[in-house]
């Protein structure tokens, strides 16, 4: 398990410093498919609930949601200077702080237990950062990343907790995910029509 | 079962919308109102017939009919009612007619998963039908508007989600204690079978679970530090959106609210007390220097939302006695907003502008928006003999007598601050004189019919509530106590 969630955190990251609107969104359905696998190795397949958010997972968040928003976004969307936290060292240094928090906070209510640190350290980088993201750009695109992020820090979360989902519930929190995803589809056509000319840097705190 | 039909009904209705596409936007505002006023009747018959201290499980184990949701699914149903009517002058802001058919569809599923909201008895169930009332309503905030209305509606669709993913966060670490406590034992969030769990579990997991779980709904809520989200979106809503949002969807969130520090407080009945106060407080000074320098009346009205939240936060985190006053403020406070944001509506509608300084004479230019909006501001203000002044009193003087001096002090200094900045910025607008070419407007009744209504509601939570209303509330109350 501790693999995949190298390569969850992996793809969370390596966006920040190669800045570009495919690498984030193929970022994104790594994210998904490595939270699908650290569902099949944490929780025993015995249950429609587990099923159901091991195929929205795979589904939902490593396929649907990129292709959606490739398919969705058009030169307007993203342009040529996107970024997802910024591209000055300091906000670059600030990811890699909040990934030392993330693991400070593992260590802390890991309880020593190593699987249980790792799974830790990565949902509260996963939050931290995504709140970052969202925070640190006005750009609707980086901040959909970051929204999604930060989802997959609480799907984290939610995998460390004891919880018996009953089936309909679990369908409703699948269904969230790909009304989510049109939603802001939605907003993306929207700010498509509006937004300035390609080229006009827009980055300030929300 | 008929608490349910309040849910059905406008589904079905929203799904005739749907099947229709040429009858659509004719047939949008009769069948909006016909939804209405059956879930009026629906809800408020199941309310009145409902014996005193029954609770009724509905759906399996899934819905619940207890005091809490009974009185807000009365509320809501009220508010949505009063919403319909007014739609029938104005929906998406008069900017286009051809479209009011899908504004009426998302306006009765946004409806019915708010129904759904406050009967609910999954707390998980709960955060799926909140998010998809947040998906819903989200789009209507910029619906046919410029990009600013789109900025402001992706902002409140970004702090709604991050809000929401806190409180789920939050229930994900109470649970993990909970469970750990009961030695990896699988936590359910049935509110019921939660109470028979008597321990809270590991402390670093429960304490952090709480802060959580407050702070998510504390944004979804507007109270500060997370409030950015609610000026913008209610300023530049339509006024029926901006009302869905203030009077509907804040009361279902705020029975959420109310059914998690219920169930907290079954443990420990000081447990939230001081995140409550804390940010509570916090929302009432940062709204309060808002109001000093707001130069525009919908904008001054959403940051006194921001006030009312942060006072029922203070007085949820009091809890004990003031729990009734709490609850009287709830319901007026959702009145209140009603009147005040529908007759924005027709107040924009007439002059074009939202700037305050641009306003004289309101009362005598349109005598009635003119005095349901001067009778809403006293409301606003918390004067009496409105519901919100006897609320505003029981919350003060527990205050007072449970010891919170400083606070006692804090918030009548508070009181003063707004009631003259709001005073300073209002009074002139309503009765100031009005320029020589200003002649009177003829009102359509049905434009203000609602907020009348509200109106004499208002008075007379002030001055005489029924028996069964006051048990009501008071059995509400008693749940806050965790009881």
């Amino acid at each position: 398990m501790t693999n995949q969630l190298l390569l969850y955190m992996a793809a969370v990251v390596v966006p920040v410093f190669f800045p570009s609107w495919r690498v984030a969104v193929l970022g994104l359905g790594v994210q998904g498919l490595m939270l699908s696998l650290t569902l099949l190795a944490s929780h025993e397949i015995d249950s429609a609930a587990v099923v159901i958010e091991f195929v929205c997972l795979l589904l939902i968040r490593a396929v649907f949601v990129p292709w959606y928003l490739l398919r969705k976004s058009g030169p307007k969307t993203t342009s040529a200077d996107f970024s997802l936290v910024g591209t000055t060292l300091g906000e670059r240094s600030l990811v890699l702080l909040l990934l030392a928090c993330g693991f400070g906070a593992g260590l802390v209510m890991g309880r020593g237990d190593a699987r249980e640190i790792a799974q830790i350290s990565t949902a509260v980088s996963s939050l931290l950062i995504g709140m970052l993201m969202i925070a640190n750009q006005r750009h609707p695109a980086a901040q959909l990343v970051g929204l999604f992020t930060f989802e997959g820090g609480v799907t984290l979360v939610e995998m460390l907790s004891p919880h018996a989902m009953p089936f309909p519930v679990q369908l409703g929190v699948s269904a969230i995910d790909v009304f989510f995803v049109l939603t802001c589809g939605q907003y993306f056509t929207r700010f498509s029509e509006m937004a300035p000319p390609p080229g006009t840097t827009e980055r300030e705190g929300t | 079962m008929f608490a349910l039909a309040c849910a059905a009904v406008p589904v079905l209705g929203a799904i005739i919308l749907l099947i229709a596409p040429r009858q659509r936007d004719a047939a949008a505002k009769p069948i909006l109102i016909l939804c209405a006023a059956i879930v009026l009747v629906v809800a408020v018959a199941t309310t009145a017939t409902r014996p005193a201290g029954s609770v009724t499980y509905l759906g399996g184990q899934y819905f619940v009919l207890d005091a809490t949701s009974a009185l807000f699914l009365s509320l809501i149903a009220i508010v949505f009612f009063g919403i319909s009517i007014y739609a029938r002058k104005q929906l998406s802001n008069g900017s286009s007619k051809s479209r009011d058919g899908m504004v009426v569809v998302r306006a009765l599923f946004f409806f019915a998963s708010c129904v759904l909201t406050v009967l609910c008895n999954h707390l998980v169930a709960m955060w799926v039908l909140l998010e998809v009332g947040t998906l819903t309503i989200a789009p209507l905030i910029f619906f046919n508007r410029g990009p600013v209305a789109l900025r402001a509606s992706w902002k409140y669709l970004k702090f709604s989600v991050l809000g929401l993913g806190f409180n789920l966060v939050g229930l994900m670490c109470l649970a993990r204690g909970m469970g750990g406590a009961h030695g990896e034992h699988t936590v359910t969030f049935f509110l019921d079978e939660l109470q028979t769990l008597f321990t809270l579990g590991e402390q670093i997991w429960w304490e952090l679970g709480l802060a959580l779980m407050v702070f998510g709904l504390g944004t979804k809520l507007g109270l500060a530090p997370m409030y950015a989200w609610l000026p913008d979106a209610y300023d530049e809503a339509p006024p029926v959106v901006t009302t869905m949002l203030a009077a509907v969807q804040f009361n279902c969130v705020l029975l959420f609210l109310f059914r998690q520090v219920g169930l907290l407080r079954s443990f420990d009945p000081d447990l939230v007390s001081f995140e409550l106060i804390a940010m509570g407080v916090l929302s009432i000074a940062i709204s309060s220097f808002h109001i000093v320098r707001v130069d525009n009346y919908k904008r001054l009205i959403a940051y006194a939302s921001i006030n009312h939240a942060g006072t029922i936060a203070v007085g949820l985190g009091m809890g004990k006695n003031a729990a009734y006053g709490v609850i009287l403020y709830v319901v007026s406070n959702a009145l209140v907003k009603s009147v005040l944001f529908l007759t924005c509506g027709n107040i924009k509608d007439h002059y074009g502008t939202k700037q305050i300084a641009s306003l004289r004479g309101l009362i005598r230019v349109m005598p009635f928006s003119g005095w349901v909006f001067m009778l809403g501001t006293f409301a606003l203000l918390g004067f009496a003999p409105f519901g919100s002044f006897l609320g505003e009193i029981i919350i003060l003087s527990n205050m007072a007598e449970g010891g919170y001096l400083f606070l006692f002090l804090f918030l009548c200094v508070m009181l003063t601050i707004n009631l003259v900045a709001t005073g300073r910025a209002l009074f002139p607008m309503i009765w100031g004189d009005t320029p020589g070419d200003e002649v009177e407007v003829k009102e359509p009744v049905w434009s203000i019919a609602s907020s009348a209504f509200y109106i004499l509601v208002l008075v007379s939570l002030g001055i005489y509530t029924p028996e069964p209303v006051t048990s009501l509330f008071r059995e509400v109350a008693a749940t806050l106590d965790g009881k």
